[in-house]
């Protein structure tokens, strides 16, 4: 894998291209990029055919462990890797330890293991175990074993443990990448721990970064879910926290953060210069049965532009980036969820539709949602981009700010 | 065979016939598209066929699909669909639709239900509200839905029944049968199907076969079976239906089936089928699903 940063701007957005991605030799990705989220192995909601219909930008697939943790052995008999299995094998599929969207309870990691929550209840990987997963999956990118774990706030120790054993299965993870022939053209990321103690979080950076390893996920900075629990990334101390831990990173690594962050909090983290991303928050959007209608262009006129004019009897309490299409006022609404949307649901189906089917609860609703919501968040991401090297980013900020923000 | 009126929004050519059964292939010329039969007809309750878009279901193969006035009556509503112009432009649908009459699940549904020449009285268990279903009434919201083919509202009992109720049902399907009829306002671009009663007893249905064929109808329904009838009671009803029922209108024998009933029936006759069995079976590992099947 190549990272090739082509311009970082002035303050700290970075702009780059990933190639050489082993099975797919042929194929680029260029960053800030969005990882399409699954759950169990495929794209909530979503069939294959309906995937198409997002066109390149859902190229790049998360796989979250945890839920696909029991196939194991049914993989290792599979032998042609989790990708065929899924029937995704022509997306890049990215291996993560956690599944993002949840917060798993605390103090179940110990030294030589790691607690991850499966269908059936806890399971206790160690580095054997996980480096035998990946060789039966054979995953294009993963995140090699850690413990995210970092206690309670402020606790030096547990935080310290989590660096400790992070690094140690690290090295252990490499060096069964290095032996293992099956995972020649995988990429193994080390992720940085350290809870919110500065002094663990340097040490984390400094020590990971001098592994080789393709990249960095940034962990356990309370990015993960569920949806309102993640809190704005100047709160908290969390900005300097990420800013600290990226200064000891080499800028032409990628880093990754999880979560379901809000656009602003993505915004900010692309600017402290982060590059790749997860789609957990319009996954989670998607459950509570809303749409994302936040501005992300001058030509799409917002959903919650428009129905803020109507009366107050609409219910968008939570915040401007999304409309519960639960709200009756939606019943007789015959204009698609975003006007201007090109995607499917938007061009084939109406406001009014959509909120009798999540009203009747029927399956389809959640599929139109989904569709429309990755296609409005990946379309985000392309604006981002646009935004960085056409100079406009801060006038995006201002506008996602001003517009959606409470 | 030809009437004064044409009450006909459909044609139905047989392109070739079984020498050995009673099975024909036909093509059925309905407002929106033809319909080739035999067709098996999916069920999508509720304005949706189970997680399907309808572009899927389109290239799936499907011409025709269901939907049920019962439900879509409450949601969202007669007056809705008269505001955008009915089901096929609220679900994007292009091809063909049939919607039952409210009549069976009312009856099958809801645990408090009485029956009176009126029409169907319950209470609506979600909300507690009080409703008569009447023949014009159930013609009206399907003449809002907008579907190809409608059903009367008949008088449907459990073909496990026997008795004087069977005969009296029989009586009032036909007599409703009129009244719908009478009020059904768009006979041009909707098909309003009879629907044969007279349960498991062959003179009963002799006589509602005689009966509701003098009626001017574009198609008729085998209605009553597929209740959980003995097998044998089941295929004579249907064959000696189709034994009498006019060749050049389209037969459609309401809720069935498995595929082996799919099958005889055909070589019995029949050109259009129904039934929830694959909608159902595919979400039924689905703990929540209310229609979970055991």
């Amino acid at each position: 894998m190549k990272f090739s940063l082509r311009s970082v701007s002035q303050r700290g957005g970075r702009l780059a291209t990933i190639s050489e991605l082993g099975r797919h030799g042929d194929k680029t990705v260029t960053t800030p990029m969005c990882l399409v989220f699954t759950q169990a192995g495929t794209i909530p909601h979503l069939t294959n055919d309906m995937v198409q219909k997002l066109g390149k930008h859902a190229y790049p697939v998360h796989l979250p462990l945890p839920l696909l943790l029991e196939s194991h052995e049914i993989l290792q008999k599979y032998s042609n890797g989790i990708g065929d299995f899924l029937a995704l094998k022509h997306h890049l599929l990215y291996l993560s330890v956690q599944d993002s969207t949840i917060r798993p309870p605390e103090g179940f990691n110990e030294k030589s293991f790691v607690s991850l929550w499966g269908r059936s209840g806890r399971l206790n990987v160690d580095v054997d175990k996980f480096m035998s997963v990946q060789e039966a999956f054979k995953p294009d990118w993963y995140q090699a074993l850690c413990d995210s774990d970092a206690g309670k706030v402020g606790s030096r120790k547990r935080a310290h443990k989590s660096v400790e054993r992070t690094l140690a299965y690290l090295d252990r993870c490499l060096e069964k990448h290095k032996e293992s022939e099956v995972l020649r053209h995988s990429c193994i990321f080390g992720s940085i721990e350290g809870g919110s103690v500065a002094e663990e979080r340097e040490l984390s950076a400094k020590e990971t970064a001098k592994r080789p390893v393709a990249g960095f996920v940034l962990e356990g900075l309370d990015t993960n879910g569920p949806l309102d629990s993640v809190l704005p990334l100047c709160e908290n101390g969390k900005k300097e926290i990420i800013q600290s831990i990226l200064n000891e990173l080499p800028d032409e690594k990628p880093r990754i953060l999880h979560g379901p962050l809000d656009p602003a909090n993505i915004l900010a983290a692309v600017e402290l210069g982060i590059d790749i991303f997860d789609s957990t928050y319009a996954f989670l959007v998607t459950e509570r049965n809303a749409a994302l209608t936040f501005c992300v262009s001058p030509d799409t006129e917002s959903m919650a532009s428009n129905v803020g004019k109507l009366q107050d009897s609409c219910n968008l309490q939570r915040n401007l980036y999304e409309t519960s299409l639960t709200d009756k006022i939606f019943k007789d609404d015959f204009r698609p969820l975003v006007v201007g949307c090109q995607c499917y649901t938007c061009t084939n189906h109406t406001r009014a539709y959509v909120h009798h089917l999540v009203n009747v609860g029927e399956l389809l609703g959640k599929t139109l949602l989904m569709l429309h919501n990755l296609y409005h968040f990946l379309r985000f991401f392309e604006v981002i981009q646009l935004a960085l090297e056409e100079g406009t980013f801060e006038k995006l900020q201002n506008m996602i700010a001003t517009r959606h923000c409470n | 065979m030809s009437a004064p009126v044409n009450h006909s929004a459909l044609t139905l050519k047989v392109l070739a016939e079984c020498s050995v059964t009673k099975a024909r292939a036909c093509q059925l010329s309905l407002p929106h598209s033809v319909v080739d039969t035999p067709v098996f007809m999916p069920v999508g309750t509720q304005g949706s066929l189970k997680g399907i878009t309808p572009e899927q279901l389109e290239n799936s193969g499907c011409q025709i699909m269901l939907g049920n006035t019962y439900h879509l009556g409450s949601n969202p509503g007669a007056e809705l669909f008269d505001k955008v112009g009915g089901l096929h432009k609220f679900m994007g649908w292009k091809r063909n639709l049939l919607t039952d009459s409210g009549g069976f699940q009312m009856v099958s549904l809801v645990a408090l239900s009485e029956v009176t020449e009126e029409g169907v009285r319950f209470s609506n268990p979600y909300d507690a509200k009080d409703m008569l279903l009447t023949p014009e009434k159930s013609i009206e919201i399907q003449n809002s839905i907008g579907a190809d083919i409608i059903m009367q509202l008949d008088d449907v009992v459990s073909s496990t029944i026997s008795g004087p109720r069977v005969e009296e049902a029989m009586g009032r399907s036909i007599r409703w049968l009129d009244r719908c009829i009478e009020a059904h306002k768009k006979t041009k671009t909707q098909n309003l199907f009879a629907i044969i009663q007279g349960g498991l007893d062959s003179r009963l249905r002799t006589i509602c076969l005689n009966e509701m064929s003098k009626r001017n109808v574009p198609g008729f329904a085998i209605g009553g079976l597929s209740g959980g009838e003995d097998k044998n009671d089941f295929w004579k009803m249907v064959t000696l239906s189709t034994d009498f029922l006019p060749k050049h209108k389209p037969r459609y024998l309401m809720g069935v089936g498995f595929p082996v009933d799919l099958v005889v029936c055909s070589a019995l006759g029949c050109d259009m089928f129904d039934c929830v069995y694959p909608t159902r079976t595919a979400v039924s590992t689905n703990p929540t699903s209310k229609y979970a099947i055991n």
